[in-house]
């Protein structure tokens, strides 16, 4: 009869239905799977390439050292103070060398255009002189404002420095004899310390860490995942 | 090719080979400085290629009113840059970059911008005195020449 007929050919068309609607989240469910696992590789792949860290971990913790030293307003800066609570990058280094300290400061100054407000504002560059004799609070100036307006620059007593290189655990700079024109280069320490907000640093940054990797990293250490 | 047309091309080639310069044995590859004020110095970076070993005996630039040569030399806890009568080339590629041997350009004559090309000539132990274009880049670039090292 055409009624059973009409009954089989629906309970067909249903099945076929079924079938395919099976299919269809068969391949929803293999395009799921598939976009999962590119995912879990791609976090897994990030993961990796973080692992493989530019910074160097410090032996030993390095605490803030407690100094009072100049700043470019020839006002006291207490380090321990101005620093508490913020991300601090510490350099000891001199405005006329030659290679180091322009490409380090250089590379941050990059770093901090690249960097929104939000993680700037946690952070902190000290820029810390070890030729006191040239570097006056006015050449410090002048020269850090090249990187960044907000980079803080620093001179004190040469014992004061000293101290402050020893408590920071980088060997203390040495200078050379002066020659004809009265150049002379001071050898020092070429790392960026990075002191985290409790006043500890962990890291050393060496010279040759690029832009991007400082951004990546400073904004890790500011919490904020890039959002 | 004829012999002309060869040294067409190779006067060509030398011509338009990137921040160096080239004479018979010897090749300066990837010459590079960072910007720097009027009245600053700046350290030159470069590659070496030498058949056989000499060494730079002196630079001079007009861009610069002095220039010298600088060396690494080690001290307690690590080194300090002297200047230096020579910088010693090995046979092979002697590289020169940051906290490592360089050629210094004194009190610039101009301000250095990247993009620009300054003039350097060497002068060699055995060589003739060969003029390299030093490429000027941004500062933070030079990080990249220890990167690359590393």
């Amino acid at each position: 009869m055409n009624t059973t007929e009409d009954v089989r050919s629906l309970e067909a068309r249903l099945e076929d239905e079924r079938i395919r609607a099976e299919t269809r989240w068969r391949v929803v469910g293999i395009a799921v799977v598939a976009v999962l696992v590119l995912a879990v590789g791609l976090v897994v792949s990030h993961l990796r390439a973080r692992q493989d860290t530019v910074y160097a971990e410090l032996s030993g913790a390095v605490t803030m050292p407690a100094a009072v030293l100049t700043d470019t307003d020839g006002q006291p800066f207490d380090l321990r103070a101005e620093t508490d609570g913020h991300i601090t990058m510490m350099f000891f280094g001199y405005t006329s060398c030659p290679d180091a300290c322009p490409i380090q400061m250089a590379v941050l100054g990059r770093a901090f255009t690249d960097l929104p407000g939000s993680v700037r504002d946690q952070l902190r560059v000290v820029f810390v002189s070890t030729d006191p004799a040239r570097d006056t609070p006015e050449v410090i100036r002048a020269y850090l404002d090249q990187f960044d307006e907000t980079f803080i620059g620093l001179t004190g007593d040469r014992d004061v420095l000293r101290d402050a290189q020893f408590a920071a655990g980088v060997p203390a700079a040495t200078v050379d004899t002066p020659d004809d024109d009265g150049d002379y280069l001071v050898g020092h320490a070429t790392q960026v310390l990075v002191f985290d907000r409790d006043g500890v640093a962990r890291r050393a940054y060496p010279l040759g860490v690029r832009q991007n990797d400082w951004v990546a990293d400073l904004a890790d250490l500011a919490g904020d995942d890039g959002a | 090719m004829t012999p002309r047309l060869v040294a067409v091309a190779v006067a060509l080639a030398a011509l338009t080979a990137c921040g160096g310069g080239s004479a018979g044995g010897l090749t300066v590859r990837d010459a590079t400085a960072g910007e720097a004020r009027a009245g600053a110095d700046v350290a030159v970076y470069f590659q070496v290629d030498s058949d056989g070993g000499d060494a730079i005996v002196a630079a001079t630039s007009p861009a610069a009113a002095a220039s010298s040569l600088h060396e690494l030399r080690p001290v307690d806890g690590g080194g300090v840059m002297m200047p230096s009568d020579r910088i010693t080339l090995t046979d092979g590629t002697t590289v020169l970059q940051p906290m490592g041997s360089h050629v210094m350009l004194s009190r610039l004559e101009r301000e250095l911008v990247a993009g620009d090309r300054v003039p350097v000539v060497l002068e060699f132990d055995h060589h003739a005195p060969l003029t390299i274009e030093v490429d000027v880049v941004p500062l933070y670039e030079l990080a990249e020449l220890v990167a690359d090292d590393r």
